[in-house]
């Protein structure tokens, strides 16, 4: 229950007198508001905010989320005959001319769509159900029980990050991915682009036989010629060999990459990965010498300073990283312990939307802050550098006075005390090597390395992947020796060769050159002089290149094994026999290293009997399988020295200035990543975390530069860096840089239909030499204006202004600064427009009965945004991807959507993310309004959707203050592909069904559905307990989708009637609040309120300052 | 001017009056009839690929239910066996039977014998046989006497109603836990009550809410 009431407040106003931080927010005509204790004003889109501030709005005007022209014009008339002349006798008359279909579809059209499905109906009704077989097995195996899903641990590699994940199997189909929570790297949860790598499996556009010459041919074939082109480099040692590799992370690959050098001891080897922390790696092997690794551990991190580093998002272990952080932001009481996290970037970014302190500057400026902490930190007693490092002469940067006021904030937290050894200094891999050095100079000075020269522990390193216990002080930086690190060249090299003639034949594991290469290297010209094997999932770029292009099994369908960053080895398991006929990169790599193709299992058993030694059994082996851990053998822990740091230092002398004049940035995308995700219907539709744009990339300016530039969403850019350029349409994104434009890497592939038309390609504007961000220049491109289809309008909470309802803010996001919190804990009662005590029902709710009832809380501290939840609950619930043009028109299906709200200024807000899926309301409105009770409630409180009663009404939908309903406009289950509806492949639509969950219904066109808490999931822990003979599931025992995935653990789902549950425990915080809690539906998720947590030195960017700038806000943007 | 319509039709609304309602009630008791799962559903008997008797061996041989449908206490399925399961018994009984040749041939290539499925929900149903099992429902309250079916066929229509008629008043299907797969146990000549039976670690609370079966 919520804290009561001040007993002398008046119950018919909100009370106002000890509230801190009120703030007038749309001031002149409502005093009344100017001391409302809520008082933000939260805004989605400058367009959403725009409106909302029209005061010369009169009467009703619908906000239209934006969409392009494209998508409005011309809709088709309905043809009658006669109407036309009536018309024209009567023009004032609205004529049946008017009668203007929807969405293009004629009425006539319609009509016999319906009668053939009504006359299929009566056809059917009679006869029995269709002829089912059962098809038991000859010997089924053991332990498997036809209908229960067994779980298979493994593990997946994505540039340099590993992630352990147990497999949901049904019957032998792979569903759906879950973290190993024995892993290190994923802690049980699982980051966004392991969730949706299931669907790749199933991808119907896979390659399923070689293809040479563009025409498809066999495996027999293609190995005669792959063994041919081996036997010929054998003869000459190798030479005009060269091998592309991804950055290889399995201890057999890189056993094989040896063995290959032994056989073709001319050969090269290339490494191509966009998502390897090269320049992280680079900067740590001049210290320590080749293979040195540095990573950062953030459980005891109070403050964190990131560098333009995206540690909750794109960058390297994500999902470990943000683990670890959200621990330090678990704050119950007022007094809690919370950390810090400082961010400078220059686009908005997972990480930046979390921050507590956040500096939007241009990248290139990123190093000078770096500088300016290092002059402003090493005369503090604290500070104490490396030995050999040597930081006199270095460059003193000028920087503008609200940098600097970052930065002597940042420095007096890092110099205190207190913090000594407890920070974190995380540099982003887009910054250039010197800047990483510094960042380890930094990380050195203020005490934060565990092991080494100035350790605060400098006791014996712990073998790798066991040094989990936490030690005394902190201590985030660990430094690891990756003594089997492959040595490649990079694309640079590989371009070269190419041209030369030095490579004559390449050898593409995975990589895709063609498209990832850099713009100035001309990759494409330069692979068609060579005779290339690409083997690869996909008939992609390099593969249309290439004189073979070879299929590869998926990490569900092959052995393998993959050695994290911190060390923890995990043995890869198939769950499935290859789909086609292919193999995996593991077995190709031993075919070219040995002349022979032995298969995966054995291969791996016999790497690790060798590694393994006499420690090496079946028994341990089967455990390693079974665990998806390589435990209990002795293995070497391999601490690099730290001899190089003059060399080190000595980079900073490559320091550049920042960029003057427009800075283009190139980034990773959150949801295709570099392209390598990019074929994934799942990742494609799913909103950008922050812009919550669908199926493109864009180049994304703030509002000043867009205004400068003239151009306004969806108009055309071209982007011009060293002397190439592309088009790429402008998306006004509220947090960037001025004079920045940032773009995603990843779009434009032309690999598969659901890469067609999906975003552009700007990697031809990189350089090698400045692959992340480069001065460049912007022209507006002219030409038609580009769909964009973004959800950041779509489902409101908030009624606008000029519909003619003076509507008060209600919280909806709520959030305090952590002074504000201590001293007022009961700002959430206050925050909320009405007390309890005058909320009544219209109608009895209904009887909620059970033993156990379900609710779920939301910490909105700790979510970051990162989108797991949204494809976990896609994968687990069968929601189908609807494309483009059916997401612009609003009809996306994601049972979760994760709300992004700004505040503050246009170009520099703050913003909060909020999770958004049915509230489970006790007193639901869209129960009261559905004609056909398909939507009613259970008695453990579960708003239940039965689709077999729903007859499409809609009415729910529009009933639902939050917005959660999904309806199946079409049927979006028969086919995958975006755009491409009633299309059809039967044996795509047979591949892709099998990555379904049999417990859960698939839904027909015309049917709303909505989340339902996992309700199969709740179901299958009710029928285990009750065959066990228990009344009550145990708490903890059910774990929703969204719950299991969560990098953060911000999701808590449980029973609500024990008091003793974590749901319950959650919901007792001072912070807990229902969103919406004056309309009494008594929601059952209810969030716990961000707390921000700002230097006190630096202006709170939120409600206290908030208080001046409303007024001229409200004129401002008046039109 | 004469007459547009002749005398007779002055009884045309009488007529149509008195069957009108009677064609709406024949139409209703159709539909209520032939299209409920009673008429459409139960006996439903398809041939199967191999011509298995329950008669013989769960009734004369006496075989109980779970030593094929092994599965039933503990998944939803109440899986038919693998081809294994018979050659238990077959590899030493009546082993050269033509009629087991596709049994045999089943468990030599570990190809699944086509069984025709008999008792088929709709897909947004989800029955699990485990609780049923542990509530002490018998294998006969849905399956009727098996024991005596020499081709297995429905026995009970499986509707939705008829599912939540047991749901809403479970008592009078509940019996003795060791007696689920007893095809032959009499409630009338043993009288039970659930609720007094020490064996019953918590009383039979079956769900008839919607995601109880639909999710």
């Amino acid at each position: 229950m919520k804290p009561s009431m001040p007993p002398d407040t008046n119950p018919g106003e909100t009370p106002r007198d000890d509230a801190p931080h009120t703030t007038p927010v749309r001031g002149g005509e409502t005093p009344a508001s100017a001391d409302k204790v809520y008082g933000q004003t939260y805004w989605r889109s400058l367009a959403q905010r725009q409106l909302s501030h029209d005061e010369s709005a009169d009467g009703w005007k619908e906000f239209q989320p934006f969409v392009s022209v494209a998508a409005t014009s011309g809709p088709r008339r309905l043809p009658i005959a006669g109407a036309a002349a009536h018309a024209e006798e009567n023009p004032a008359e609205v004529g049946l001319d008017d009668l203007v279909p929807r969405d293009g579809v004629s009425r006539r059209r319609f009509f016999s769509v319906v009668g053939a499905s009504a006359a299929l109906a009566g056809a059917t009704g009679c006869v029995r159900k269709p002829k089912e077989t059962i098809l038991a097995f000859g010997e089924r195996p053991e332990d498997l029980i036809p209908g229960r899903p067994m779980f298979y641990a493994s593990a997946i590699a994505r540039g340099a990050t590993v992630e352990g994940v147990l497999v949901e199997s049904q019957d032998g189909r792979p569903t759906k991915i879950e973290g190993n929570p024995k892993h290190s790297g994923s802690q049980g949860a699982t980051s966004v682009w392991t969730q949706a790598s299931v669907l790749d499996m199933y991808d119907p556009e896979r390659t399923r036989v070689p293809v040479t010459g563009g025409a498809s041919s066999t495996m027999a074939q293609a190995r005669g010629a792959l063994a041919d082109a081996l036997t010929a480099a054998e003869a000459n040692g190798g030479a005009g060999l060269g091998v592309l590799v991804r950055y290889v992370t399995s201890p057999t690959m890189r056993a094989s990459l040896r063995d290959m050098a032994t056989r073709f001891p001319q050969a090269r080897v290339f490494v191509s990965d966009t998502l390897a922390p090269w320049n992280a790696y680079r900067a740590a092997e001049l210290v320590g010498g080749p293979g040195t690794r540095t990573y950062h551990h953030l459980e005891k991190a109070s403050i964190i300073f990131a560098a333009d580093a995206d540690f909750l998002g794109t960058e390297a272990d994500s999902v470990r990283m943000a683990r670890e952080w959200a621990r330090t932001r678990r704050v119950v009481g007022p007094s809690d312990f919370m950390s810090r996290l400082y961010v400078a970037e220059p686009h908005l970014t997972s990480t930046g939307v979390m921050a507590d302190q956040r500096r939007r500057i241009k990248a290139s400026a990123v190093g000078d802050i770096m500088l300016a902490l290092v002059a402003a930190l090493r005369n503090s007693p604290e500070f104490k550098l490396p030995p050999a490092a040597d930081l006199d002469g270095l460059p003193v940067p000028t920087l503008d006075a609200d940098t600097q006021a970052f930065v002597a904030a940042l420095a007096k937290d890092l110099g205190t005390q207190e913090n000594r050894s407890k920070s974190a200094i995380i540099v982003g891999e887009r910054q250039p090597v010197w800047v990483h050095v510094l960042g380890l100079m930094l990380d050195i000075g203020l005490g934060n390395q565990r092991f080494g020269p100035t350790s605060v522990q400098p006791a014996a390193a712990p073998a790798p992947g066991q040094d989990e216990a936490s030690p005394p002080g902190g201590g985030s930086l660990r430094w690891r020796k990756d003594g089997t690190a492959v040595q490649g060249e990079d694309l640079g090299a590989l371009a070269s060769g190419l041209q030369d003639g030095s490579v004559s034949t390449l050898l593409c594991f995975e990589a895709n050159p063609a498209y990832e290469a850099t713009g100035e290297l001309g990759m494409a010209a330069a692979l068609r002089k060579a005779t290339v094997f690409h083997f690869g999932h996909h008939y992609d770029e390099t593969a249309k290149l290439a004189a073979w292009h070879i299929p590869v099994s998926h990490f569900l369908e092959g052995w393998g094994d993959v050695e994290a960053v911190d060390g923890t080895m995990s043995v890869q398991q198939p769950l499935i026999n290859p789909l086609h006929e292919t193999y995996s990169v593991t077995e190709l790599l031993a075919f070219v290293a040995t002349g022979t193709l032995l298969d995966g299992y054995s291969l791996l058993k016999s790497h690790w009997a060798t590694e393994a030694g006499a420690q090496f059994s079946e028994r341990i082996w089967r455990q390693w399988v079974h665990d998806g851990i390589v435990s209990g053998i002795q293995r070497e822990a391999n601490l690099p020295g730290q001899d190089g740091w003059a060399d080190a230092a000595a980079t900073l002398a490559t320091r550049v200035a920042p960029i003057d004049g427009l800075e283009v940035d190139f980034h990773v995308d959150p949801k295709v990543l570099d392209g390598r995700m990019a074929t994934n219907g799942w990742l494609q539709e799913l909103p950008h975390p922050v812009t919550k744009l669908t199926w493109d990339n864009a180049a994304y300016v703030s509002k000043t530069t867009a205004e400068q530039w003239g151009l306004a969403n969806g108009q055309m850019v071209t982007l011009t860096v060293d002397g190439r350029s592309a088009a790429v349409p402008v998306w006004i994104a509220p947090g960037q840089a001025d004079d920045t434009v940032s773009v995603s890497l990843g779009y434009g592939r032309k690999a598969t239909p659901v890469t067609e038309g999906a975003g552009f390609d700007v990697g031809p504007l990189r350089t090698l030499a400045a692959p992340w961000f480069a001065a460049g220049s912007a022209t507006p491109a002219g030409g038609d204006e580009y769909l964009l289809a973004s959800t950041q309008d779509y489902g409101s909470l908030k009624p606008p202004s000029h519909m003619g309802f003076e509507f008060e803010e209600r919280p909806i996001v709520l959030e305090r600064t952590r002074a504000e919190f201590q001293a007022d804990q009961n700002f959430v009662e206050k925050s909320n427009l009405m007390p309890r005590s005058r909320l009544e029902h219209l109608w009895d709710p209904p009887k909620l009965t059970a033993k156990q009832q379900w609710g779920m809380s939301i910490d909105l501290n700790t979510c970051t945004g990162c989108n797991a939840c949204v494809i976990a609950c896609q994968a687990e619930n069968n929601i189908p991807v609807v494309g483009k043009d059916q997401v612009s028109r609003g009809r996306e299906m994601h049972w979760m959507r994760l709300d992004r709200y700004f505040r503050g200024d246009d170009d520099n807000p703050t913003a909060v993310v909020q999770p958004m899926a049915c509230q489970h309301c006790e007193a639901a409105p869209c129960e009261t309004v559905c004609p056909v009770a398909a939507t009613v409630h259970s008695p453990d409180g579960l708003n239940e959707m039965t689709y077999n009663r729903c007859i499409g009404t809609r009415y729910c939908s529009n009933n639902c203050p939050y917005k959660v309903r999904r309806f199946n406009f079409h049927a979006y289950n028969l086919d995958v592909r975006p755009g491409g509806l009633w299309t059809d492949d039967p044996d795509g639509a047979w591949i892709s069904q099998l990555q379904k969950n049999p417990d859960v219904t698939i839904r027909f066109r015309g049917v709303m559905e909505k989340c339902t808490y996992c309700v199969q999931r709740i179901s299958e822990a009710k029928i285990e307990a009750h065959v066990a003979g228990r009344d009550l599931v145990d708490d903890g025992r059910i774990l929703t989708a969204c719950q299991q995935v969560c990098p953060t653990e911000a999701i808590i789902f449980g029973d609500i009637r024990d008091p003793d549950s974590k749901v319950s425990k959650a919901k007792r915080s001072p912070r807990d609040y229902e969103v919406l809690r004056d309309l009494n539906n008594h929601p059952r998720t209810s969030y716990l309120a961000r707390i921000r947590n700002p230097h006190p030195d630096l202006a709170p960017p939120a409600p206290a300052k908030a208080a001046e700038a409303p007024a001229a806000h409200d004129k401002g943007h008046g039109q | 001017m004469p007459a547009i319509f002749p005398r007779w039709t002055n009884n045309v609304p009488i007529v149509v009056g008195l069957l009108a309602p009677l064609a709406g009630a024949s139409l209703i008791f159709s539909v209520w009839y032939w299209f409920s799962p009673k008429f459409t559903d139960v006996g439903y008997r398809p041939t199967q690929p191999v011509a298995y008797s329950h008669k013989l061996h769960a009734g004369e041989l006496g075989i109980d239910c779970r030593y094929c449908h092994n599965t039933v206490e503990q998944a939803a399925h109440a899986a038919i066996p693998p081809a294994a399961t018979c050659m238990n018994c077959h590899e030493l009984v009546k082993t050269d039977s033509p009629r087991l040749e596709p049994v045999r041939e089943s468990y030599a290539t570990g190809e699944a014998i086509p069984w025709v499925r008999v008792h088929q929900l709709p897909d947004y149903a989800y029955f699990n046989h485990s609780p049923h099992v542990a509530a002490g429902v018998g294998c006969v309250s849905c399956h009727g006497r098996v024991d005596q079916m020499v081709v297995v066929e429905m026995d009970q229509p499986l509707s939705m109603g008829w599912c939540l008629d047991c749901h809403r008043d479970p008592k009078p299907n509940l019996r003795p836990l060791d007696q689920v797969t007893n095809m032959a146990w009499d409630a009338s000549e043993t009288p039970y009550d659930p609720d007094r039976d020490p064996n019953r670690k918590r009383k039979v609370n079956p769900p008839v809410h919607c995601s109880g079966c639909h999710r």
